[in-house]
């Protein structure tokens, strides 16, 4: 696939903010800001409570988040590959991390993506709560599996496959529907 | 910032030096057991347990009861070594490899990504003949056949670290000898703590004779128990750990139950 994102000229995320009345709208909706510490923190309580919940809770949230954004940006493209690419360039544009799609094909479909700087393995370290080196950015991966989903009307999952928490160069992730 | 009570948090420089020595050492290297990487069940209360982890030359035999939740202990014990980035095997005996596929989906794990990285990789020893899958033994209860297959995924593998899952060994034991598979077993438990494969063998309760159960236990240098209880009438679920090479055991009895989204949850201790 050739990756023309839009440009930033074409789409900036931070044109549509406006803070009025102690609320900071992005277009229609309410959005607030979150340090990476205040994140950290949702971590370590969430762990304190319910260890065994974390990866999967995380990429719930995520997942719904994806479904909902895909909803949002449905109008602003004319077909699922454009569609694809204003998601990728609003998860950049938002601060979750710089994020490239390395592969994408409707027909399998599959999906691969590149991220660096993601902010789950930023701040895995700090939040103190992972016992050795692994995959962390199960947020980020529900994210593009929960838009993925809407955008092909069908399940799929997002795997990650190298992280940078781990040791690995970048982040990497494959999106796929659920096989037996 | 108040510490996780049930966590054993990694300090920043510990992280690091975890980081450094990972990137920098194949673990199926065998340098000594000071060095060797080590690992995790990918369960928090079990792990709790063990807060320096186990290294990877560890053979651990699961001995649980029908439907107490050892493939769900297996699912887990493999999405936690994806997640690290071991390559997992999983031999399937007992079931089809695609149950254990449908039990990884659940978790929301897509097998499929890891299967074609070479991640993953199901044996199917179920069907006892020809199989749909990539890697099937036919004869796995011919012991000589298991053991070559065996050998040939892990060495496939590479040099990076490898965790093997056998669900369940005392099927393909059933009908062998009680000399014959004990001898067999301990040909390819030296075999994998040398090669440092962190291995979890599961062994149904009932099915061996108490003789041959013994010569098995004798060989892992770590048991998990599985069991049921009753307790005040209502029956429950409980892990118990022993390490018999090192002369501990563990008389805690873990109450745990199982969540079809998060799998094993290992709940407060009784003595």
């Amino acid at each position: 696939m050739k990756t023309d994102m839009p440009k930033a000229e074409e789409y900036s995320l931070m044109e549509s903010l406006e803070s009025k009345n102690g609320r900071l709208g992005l277009g229609d909706s309410r959005v607030v800001l979150m340090t990476e510490q205040a994140y950290a923190f949702l971590l370590q309580v969430i762990n304190e409570h319910a260890p065994q919940a974390i990866k999967y809770a995380f990429y719930d949230m995520g997942y719904r988040v994806g479904q909902e954004l895909m909803g949002t940006l449905k109008d602003r493209a004319d077909d699922p590959e454009r569609a694809f690419k204003y998601f990728v360039e609003t998860f950049r544009q938002a601060g979750y991390g710089d994020i490239t799609v390395t592969s994408f094909d409707l027909s399998k479909p599959e999906a691969r993506l590149r991220g660096t700087n993601l902010f789950e393995s930023g701040l895995a370290k700090q939040s103190g709560i992972y016992r050795s080196p692994r995959t962390v950015d199960h947020y980020s991966r529900g994210m593009f599996a929960g838009f993925m989903s809407v955008l092909l009307g069908r399940e799929v999952v997002c795997e990650e496959m190298a992280c940078e928490f781990r040791g690995d160069g970048a982040c990497e992730f494959i999106i796929l529907p659920f096989s037996t | 910032m108040a510490p996780s009570k049930q966590a054993r948090p990694l300090s920043t420089s510990q992280a690091a030096a975890l980081l450094n020595n990972q990137a920098s050492r194949p673990a199926g290297q065998p340098n000594g057991r000071a060095e060797l990487r080590t690992g995790f069940f990918g369960i928090d209360g079990l792990d709790d347990i063990l807060p320096g982890g186990i290294t990877y030359d560890t053979q651990i035999m699961t001995e649980g009861d029908t439907g107490i939740g050892k493939s769900v202990l297996a699912a887990q014990f493999l999405y936690e070594g994806l997640m690290v980035g071991d390559t997992c095997i999983y031999i399937a005996c007992d079931e089809p490899p695609s149950l254990m596929r449908q039990n990884m989906n659940n978790f929301r794990l897509g097998t499929e990504s890891h299967e074609r990285a070479g991640k993953l990789v199901f044996v199917d020893a179920y069907a006892r003949g020809r199989s749909k899958e990539e890697h099937f033994i036919e004869e796995p209860d011919n012991f000589d056949e298991f053991f070559l297959y065996e050998k040939r995924v892990i060495e496939a593998a590479g040099s990076g670290p490898v965790r093997l899952m056998v669900d369940s060994l005392s099927t393909i034991m059933a009908t062998a000898e009680t000399p014959e598979l004990i001898a067999f077993n301990s040909n390819r438990l030296r075999y994998l703590r040398a090669r440092n494969v962190l291995t979890l063998d599961t062994v149904v309760s009932g099915v061996l004779e108490e003789r041959a159960m013994n010569g098995l236990r004798h060989a892992y240098p770590m048991i998990v128990y599985m069991r049921y209880s009753s307790i005040e009438g209502m029956t429950q679920r409980y892990i118990q750990l022993g390490k018999l090479k090192s002369g501990m055991f563990q008389a805690t009895q873990h109450l745990f139950s199982i969540d079809p989204r998060t799998g094993i949850i290992v709940q407060k201790t009784r003595t």
